[in-house]
């Protein structure tokens, strides 16, 4: 009997490489098998020891409502005013304003019944015309438009804040004037886009 | 072939540094979008457009223009009814009438000069300007004359030049 003692020649790193990363994978995919086996046992053993003693109470409290917040008006009920620099203040039918021509120094009135409506033990609100340019059209650049709320106090920025205290009827007044500074003919037959004239009511969070 | 194996951890890798801070702030701004969204409620008040009135006037004489015979120092001369018309429009608008007269060269200095609302000789129109209680409405219509005197110490060397004179009419927007 014979042995053959010569060394069995070591495999060159070459070959070995691309042999060895399978070999690798294939543990570390067992380990990971292992573990999530061990996982699972474990939390099924967990999940059965809850299956002992409890006991619950029911909680009597009643239950909880949102709040509102609400704004309404009748646009019906808004009543148009112009006062000129001269002359009596003239009462406008809502329906034939595109009729009027303002001119400078012209004062147009809008005063509009609101109804606020603010349900909330934290609720607080900001009044304002709309956020974006209250008047637009080539005629804007003449005209300041300003908003006054009875009974709210003093604004800032045209804006009032309103708390559930404050909120209810209420009596808006828009007033839309044409600088009566401006010189030559600036603005003259120009028009005054007042479809961006929104009411806006909006919760603060400070 | 693990050269590209490699190469292709990297870019996963590279891919991940990248998402994990974009997902992050994706989150982060969609939060701050709905911190925003409070309740807010608006209401249109749904009105038409309104319109800038304007001020405008023309002129015209009433009947034919005036035409003079030749005037001499010491002698007056009226021009006819010069018709000023408003042609503009506004709901308050309401305006008055002034008006300057100007010659041409030489002449300053040696014609006096007189206006009047309605006829020559009746009611003398102030140099600020006139207007009626509560002012003149867009489409109203004023007559003015010019009444001119040529100077009794007018010089000589105006002789034989024609006097040529320019009627201003302006009208202003009354504002009491």
């Amino acid at each position: 009997m014979s042995v053959d003692l010569a060394p069995t020649p070591a495999p060159s790193r070459r070959r070995d490489r691309p042999e060895a990363r399978p070999q690798t994978r294939r543990r570390t995919k067992g380990t990971a098998i292992a573990a999530i086996a061990a996982g699972t046992a474990l939390l099924l053993g967990g999940t059965g020891t809850l299956a002992v003693w409890s006991t619950q109470t029911a909680l009597t409290a009643g239950p909880i409502e949102s709040g509102n917040l609400d704004l309404l008006l009748d646009t019906t009920e808004g009543v148009w005013t112009l006062q000129g620099l001269v002359g009596g203040l003239l009462t406008l039918d809502p329906a034939s304003i595109s009729a009027v021509r303002i001119v400078p120094g012209d004062v147009l009135t809008l005063t509009q019944p609101l109804e606020v409506v603010l349900e909330g033990d934290t609720l607080a609100a900001d009044l304002s015309l709309s956020s974006t340019d209250v008047v637009g059209g080539a005629l804007a650049p003449y005209v300041d438009v300003d908003l006054a709320v009875t009974g709210l106090g003093s604004a800032v920025d045209d804006t009032y804040r309103i708390t559930p205290d404050t909120d209810g009827e209420l009596t808006a007044t828009v007033t839309i004037t044409f600088d009566p500074a401006i010189t030559g003919q600036l603005g003259a037959n120009t028009t005054l886009d007042l479809s961006n004239l929104v009411f806006s009511l909006t919760q603060v969070a400070d | 072939m693990p050269a590209r194996d490699t190469g292709g951890g990297r870019g996963v890798g590279r891919r991940l540094r990248w998402a994990a801070p974009l997902a992050a702030v994706l989150v982060l701004a969609t939060g701050t979008a709905a911190a925003q969204g409070l309740w807010e409620r608006r209401v249109d008040v749904a009105v038409a457009p309104v319109t800038a009135g304007s001020l405008a006037i023309t002129t015209a004489w009433v009947g034919t223009p005036p035409t003079w015979p030749p005037i001499f120092p010491g002698e007056t001369r009226d021009t006819g009814l010069l018709r000023v018309s408003g042609t503009g429009a506004g709901t308050t608008l309401r305006w008055k009438v002034s008006a300057t007269v100007t010659f041409g060269d030489g002449f300053a200095g040696h014609v006096t000069t007189q206006l009047y609302r309605g006829a020559c000789g009746g009611t003398a129109l102030p140099s600020a300007g006139y207007a009626p209680a509560g002012g003149y409405g867009p489409t109203d219509t004023v007559d003015l004359c010019l009444r001119m005197t040529l100077a009794p110490a007018a010089p000589s060397d105006l002789q034989g030049r024609s006097l040529v004179p320019t009627i201003h009419v302006v009208a202003d927007q009354v504002t009491s």
